[in-house]
């Protein structure tokens, strides 16, 4: 390059070289665009179906300058393109053939993932995503429960108008985890290779009025996964414990039988706390302990005045005991299964290398036999306003 | 000039002579009145005046009394001076060359001929109208003084010095323009400004070469120096109280006969973002007025642009949401964003461009019609998306809120730059776009003060009256950047 020093032309070409070389060439207007808002992927015989859920914007249009605003039309605010192809990358070309727009999957918010595709493995159908130019990996990753993806792209009530964007906003409003491509990546490699996805089934909500029930999805953290497999399904209780122990509680309600007499008002609490700290113990022998702190306050019913520090402690460990009851439910369970979804392979990795070593390969069996203690420990926090409860006669 | 007495320019002994000469000078110029005389001792004499800039009442009733009564007969060496002694109006110098002395003359003197005497005396009876001292139109502010400038030198001279009432208030009057010999003024606090800086400012005005100066816009490009460039290099003002600050803080101004418009040099960037008002409110409300006068700037000249490369190259970095209510807006525009952007601000600056130069009293009607009814006929017509004429009222609105015309007319450059660059290659566009004007910008010096000074310099210590407005208690004991001997000189 001696023969460019000092030239005064250098700096315009240099500006010319950063012109050209990025590449960024590739604007595409909005109106030329389908936004694809979910992606559903399925097992038809032996081929994938993608189901590629993208808006219409004329619908939106209309909804938006209708006096009603209802949004009335007979046709849904979205367009769905479906294709069958051996691979992703196949159906998704045969897809972009049809329409006339640029599929842009920059906001693409969730893969809805069959059930049938879900048990064969979904890494191969999800390389693509993960590599495509869009970053994709923040989109949610939800198994659709004795479905289709396809199926669960359809939901449609008056509160979501898109089921992904419903997915959004209620993740958004309630806390509801739903991991994410990225997350499910990372655990894909974790040493246990073992993990809890969100199920979804669209459901009519059959407690409401007839004409009043919505289609809505239900979603729970319950779907296991060993590798990139579906293996099976938590039962609801433990579904919940599982998502206690793992994101802790947000002011969860819970509710418990104070006395052991049958058919005795239960308690409600509202349940607060960090997430539960496994600690791996190798002395006697290799073990996990559990440690869960949350603090609650009642609020509802309260049988007997909270009024002396004693019947605090008694509600206190009364607590506890139910808690960690359901949570060695769960983990008998979890043992059962020999699904280590807490990932404890990676703390006797990590705290125990030499015990790690001489057993990896047997780490199921392991898991299976390994004694778990369970500490809960529940702190009387909030009292509310009154320390008896409104029925209570003085 | 080297002028001997048997020059044709020197002024003759002979009244006849010199008449031959004024009446060969002045042929065609109608306005200029040759008013005979005879004094006391009989010696004719000729007034030659203008009839449109001389005040004739001043004349007829003191001027030429007086001449009548002049008994003195003229003795070689002695009488121009017993002359002037009997003759209170007149000034100390006389001309004894006719180029000067018509200078004079049309400035509105009357030259006073007398036979045998190879001078003229000028009498100032220059009368000439202008207009009284008014309230600030391009600067107006809401707090603080209203006066302006007008266009005559003297009265806009008079009020700097009420302003400043010291002895080190240095005024500096010279001549510029060739033919048009219009008065400019220089004006600076002793102590104050950069000796350094001083020397340059009258450098460069002195080498300015100009048939004609009619306006202090003439010499900015003269001044700075560095015309290849859209950033103003010298702040004009209107303001007197501006003026009396800038020379506070150790600048010099040059003021022009004929313009209001006083310059300010050395000037920086962040200069033209510092209202008046800052000074006289709170200085919490001050500093907040600054923040949003830069932020309006930045929108001036980057929201068409972002608006752009954000929509059509990086839509991944909208929320959904506002993905949706764009992709819905736009969905009947029949032409590309860029193109819609680029009619959009052109028909801004035509917008622009009429309001200014239609009567004042029509002119917000084209605002009415322009905003209004084009606006909102060509969203209803679905030429124009509604969130475009949204972007750009906004970026309409943002360049109203810069302070100085100066930089409100560049930054339409800028983003019409911006623009066409993220049109091309999106937001990596825009950022080199952007990179490239502070780049510039930082190159540029204004009479070697660095132009992003104290900010690119990283005087951090003088930051206060840039990015603050901090109290008067703290700002008044400041070392100002321009006093201070900090400037790289190139």
């Amino acid at each position: 390059m001696r023969f460019l020093r000092g030239h005064r032309a250098l700096p315009v070409i240099l500006l010319c070289v950063l012109l050209l070389i990025p590449g960024c060439w590739s604007g595409h207007e909005l109106t030329d665009q389908l936004i694809v808002l979910g992606i559903g992927l399925d097992k038809v015989g032996d081929k994938v179906r993608l189901t590629v859920q993208g808006i219409r914007p004329e619908a939106s249009i209309s909804t938006a300058s209708s006096p009603t605003g209802s949004g009335g039309s007979d046709q849904p605010p979205f367009s769905l393109l479906s294709a069958d192809g051996d691979s992703v990358q196949e159906a998704l070309q045969k897809i972009t053939r049809r329409v006339p727009r640029f599929i842009y999957g920059g906001h693409n918010q969730v893969f809805f993932i069959g059930e049938s595709l879900a048990r064969e493995g979904i890494m191969p159908y999800l390389d693509l995503f993960a590599r495509s130019q869009w970053s994709q990996e923040s989109a949610w990753v939800v198994i659709a429960r004795d479905g289709t993806g396809q199926q669960l792209l359809t939901t449609t009530n008056l509160v979501a108008k898109y089921p992904s964007m419903g997915l959004a906003q209620t993740v958004r409003a309630h806390q509801v985890h739903i991991p994410t491509l990225f997350q499910f990546l990372l655990h894909y490699h974790d040493n246990s290779s073992c993990q809890i996805l969100v199920s979804a089934a669209a459901a009519k909500n059959k407690t409401a009025p007839s004409g009043y029930q919505m289609e809505q999805l239900r979603l729970q953290p319950n779907a296991i996964f060993q590798g990139d497999k579906l293996v099976g399904y938590l039962n609801s209780s433990d579904c919940e414990a599982y998502a206690w122990l793992e994101y802790g509680f947000q002011g969860t309600s819970f509710s418990f039988p104070v006395s052991t007499v049958n058919g005795a008002p239960a308690l409600g609490v509202s349940l607060t706390g960090a997430p539960a700290q496994f600690r791996v113990f190798s002395t006697p022998e290799l073990g996990v302990r559990v440690e869960v702190d949350c603090n609650f306050s009642v609020t509802e019913d309260i049988p007997s005045p909270l009024n002396s520090p004693a019947a605090i402690r008694e509600l206190e460990s009364k607590l506890d005991q139910v808690l960690s009851q359901r949570f060695s439910l769960l983990f008998a369970h979890l043992q059962e299964d020999k699904t280590d979804v807490f990932n404890l392979a990676e703390k006797v990795h990590a705290y125990h290398l030499a015990l790690w070593e001489k057993d990896k390969d047997r780490w199921p069996e392991l898991y299976a036999k390994l004694p778990v203690e369970i500490t809960v420990n529940s702190h009387f926090r909030h009292s509310g306003v009154m320390t008896k409860y409104p029925g209570f006669k003085e | 000039m080297s002028q001997t007495a048997s020059s044709p320019d020197a002024i003759k002994l002979s009244l006849e002579e010199n008449l031959i000469y004024l009446h060969q000078t002045l042929k065609g110029c109608d306005d200029f009145v040759f008013r005979p005389f005879r004094t006391a001792a009989d010696i004719p004499g000729m007034l030659v005046y203008s009839a449109l800039s001389t005040d004739q009442k001043y004349l007829s009733q003191t001027v030429l009394p007086a001449l009548y009564r002049l008994e003195m007969r003229p003795e070689r060496g002695f009488f121009p001076e017993a002359i002037r002694d009997r003759l209170p109006f007149l000034p100390e110098k006389a001309f004894t060359y006719w180029p000067e002395a018509l200078i004079s003359l049309t400035g509105g003197s009357t030259l006073i001929l007398l036979d045998g005497v190879a001078e003229t005396f000028p009498a100032a009876t220059a009368q000439v109208e202008h207009r009284s001292i008014e309230r600030s139109e391009t600067e107006p502010v809401i707090r603080g003084p209203q006066d302006a400038f007008t266009e005559a030198l003297d009265p806009n001279l008079a009020i700097i010095r009420g302003r400043m009432k010291n002895p080190s208030l240095k005024i500096h009057l010279i001549k510029l323009g060739e033919k048009s010999h219009t008065k400019v003024a220089l004006a600076y606090l002793e102590g104050e400004i950069q000796p350094a800086l001083l020397a340059e400012i009258r450098k460069r005005l002195s080498a300015i070469k100009l048939p004609s100066v009619q306006e202090s816009g003439f010499l900015t490009e003269f001044l700075a120096r560095n015309t290849y460039t859209p950033f103003p290099l010298v702040q004009s003002t209107e303001r007197p109280d501006k003026v009396v600050a800038a020379m506070l803080e150790g600048r010099g101004a040059v003021l022009v006969d004929g313009s209001p418009f006083a310059l300010l040099l050395p000037t920086t960037f962040w200069h033209f973002f510092q209202s008046p008002d800052d000074y006289f409110q709170s200085f919490f409300v001050g500093t907040i007025i600054r923040w949003i006068r830069y932020l309006a700037y930045i929108l001036a000249a980057a929201l068409p642009a972002l608006y752009l490369a954000f929509t059509v190259f990086q839509p991944d970095m909208l929320p959904l949401r506002f993905l949706f209510s764009l992709s819905a807006a736009r969905e009947n525009v029949p032409v590309p964003t860029v193109v819609e952007i680029v009619i959009m601000l052109i028909a801004l600056d035509i917008f622009r461009e009429a309001a200014l130069r239609l009567p004042r009293s029509i002119g917000p009607a084209i605002g009415i019609v322009g905003a209004l009814v084009l606006g909102e006929a060509a969203v209803s017509a679905g030429i124009i998306s509604p969130i475009m004429v949204i972007v750009l009222a906004l970026t309409a609105i943002s360049t109203f809120a810069i302070p100085t015309e100066d930089l409100r007319s560049t930054v339409r450059i800028f983003s019409y730059a911006l623009v066409l660059l993220s049109s091309v290659l999106g937001l990596y566009g825009f950022l080199l776009g952007a990179s490239a004007i502070l780049l510039h910008a930082c190159s540029l010096d204004s009479l070697g003060v660095p132009y992003f000074a104290p900010v690119a310099t990283l005087h951090w210590r003088e930051w206060q009256d840039v990015f603050l407005r901090a109290p008067w208690p703290v700002i008044g004991s400041k070392q100002q950047r321009i006093k201070a001997q900090r400037q790289n000189k190139r």
